[in-house]
């Protein structure tokens, strides 16, 4: 895809949803010289629902602190810049659409559950294989479906179809998509991602997931969004419209470098995690 | 002697091998009788099975299996078989229908 699709789909996306002012006030801040522990600290506690769940978020058995974090600046110094700027995005992507029609396309509640399910799974394995930067997996795992959403928000009805043949005929939903509307949810949240500014991993993650036949995984946050998918699928963590799920390609299994015998501790450490984070997010 | 997944360990059980973690240093020296706290410390330091004397993986299936009943595992199959695409001859998505069956199966009897 080059950039003159990614405008194409874009532009043909006329009501793209714009992101919640605290979202560009914190990307602003911290590409800025001022950019403080206090001062992020400020810009969160304007938003005090966005606050009570980065709270929520660092208090979690992903972190398994002794003791309760009770300060947000304290949060900030345990997560990270990037991590928070992760968090506060992905809680207003999810706010954003809260309110939005998409139609009987698909059931909202298990769509998010979907999100969540594949966030948790591809962080599990991002750490079970010792990647760097498991919160980043973690948000690439909760928007890697963002262009259904997006698709089903503009096109309520034809996406409707698309998930009626899905699961009528359980063929997989990027080609029913792109029967329907020349381009797939990869293609869409991904050129999302740039139009948002999303940090470029991001957006591979988006747009990389699904690892077509023979596709070869460029990076391992990509094989653990890859496979997060498909573990959240067979556990049965929400449901994203599809009907069966894919085989694992085995390139990015052999990327990330687990043993077989590992991947039950893995799966019963989702389903734990899954619970507890769809708590969290509130869906 | 046979390798059980971490969930399987019991207190009480006998290590039949040293238990090491991924770097190869020994955690837990073989011979040692599991108690509560070993199986804990052994979950949080993500490690995955372990060998225990006396033990058998399939057999300790067979005996899980009998306590569910028979309609609620053909349930949870065909539920799998619907959502699962081919998976013979690949050994991964194999292990992972065989997760998730056990799983689902846990669940079952929990509620």
């Amino acid at each position: 895809m080059n950039a003159k699709d990614i405008e194409r789909i874009v532009s043909s996306l006329d009501r793209i949803p714009t992101l919640p002012v605290i979202y560009s006030k914190l990307g602003k801040l911290l590409q800025s010289p001022d950019a403080t522990i206090a001062a992020v600290s400020n810009i969160i506690s304007e938003d005090q629902v966005i606050a009570a769940k980065v709270l929520k978020f660092v208090n979690s058995a992903f972190y398994g602190f002794p003791q309760r974090v009770g300060s947000l600046q304290r949060a900030i110094v345990i997560l990270g810049f990037n991590t928070i700027k992760n968090l506060v995005f992905a809680t207003s992507v999810f706010d954003m659409f809260r309110g939005m029609d998409t139609g009987n396309a698909f059931d909202k509640k298990n769509f998010w559950k979907h999100c969540i399910g594949c966030a948790v799974a591809a962080r599990v394995l991002a750490e079970a294989a010792d990647l760097r930067n498991p919160d980043e997996v973690f948000t690439g795992g909760l928007l890697h479906d963002i262009g259904k959403l997006v698709t089903a928000v503009h096109y309520p009805e034809r996406y409707s179809t698309v998930v009626r043949d899905v699961q009528a005929a359980g063929s997989p939903m990027v080609e029913a998509e792109r029967k329907v509307f020349g381009y797939d949810h990869c293609q869409v949240g991904s050129a999302l991602a740039v139009h948002w500014r999303f940090p470029p991993e991001t957006a591979q993650m988006i747009g990389a997931h699904h690892l077509a036949d023979g596709a070869v995984p460029s990076r391992k946050d990509i094989a653990a969004v890859h496979i997060g998918n498909i573990l959240c699928m067979a556990l049965g963590l929400g449901s994203g419209g599809e009907r069966r799920l894919a085989t694992v390609n085995p390139r990015a299994w052999e990327l990330l470098g687990l043993s077989l015998s590992s991947l039950e501790l893995v799966m019963d450490k989702i389903v734990k995690l899954y619970r507890e984070n769809t708590e969290i997010l509130d869906m | 002697m046979g390798i059980l997944n971490i969930n399987d360990l019991k207190e009480g059980m006998t290590l039949a091998a040293d238990v090491k973690n991924k770097h190869g240093n020994i955690m837990i020296k073989q011979g040692m009788t599991l108690t509560e706290k070993h199986i804990m410390l052994l979950k949080a330091w993500g490690i995955p099975d372990a060998d225990v004397e006396g033990a058998d993986r399939e057999q300790l299936h067979q005996e899980e299996m009998k306590t569910v009943a028979p309609e609620v595992i053909e349930a949870i199959e065909k539920e799998l078989n619907e959502i699962f695409p081919p998976i013979e001859g690949n050994e991964l998505m194999s292990e992972i229908y065989r997760i998730a069956k056990k799983m689902k199966i846990r669940q079952a009897q929990e509620s």
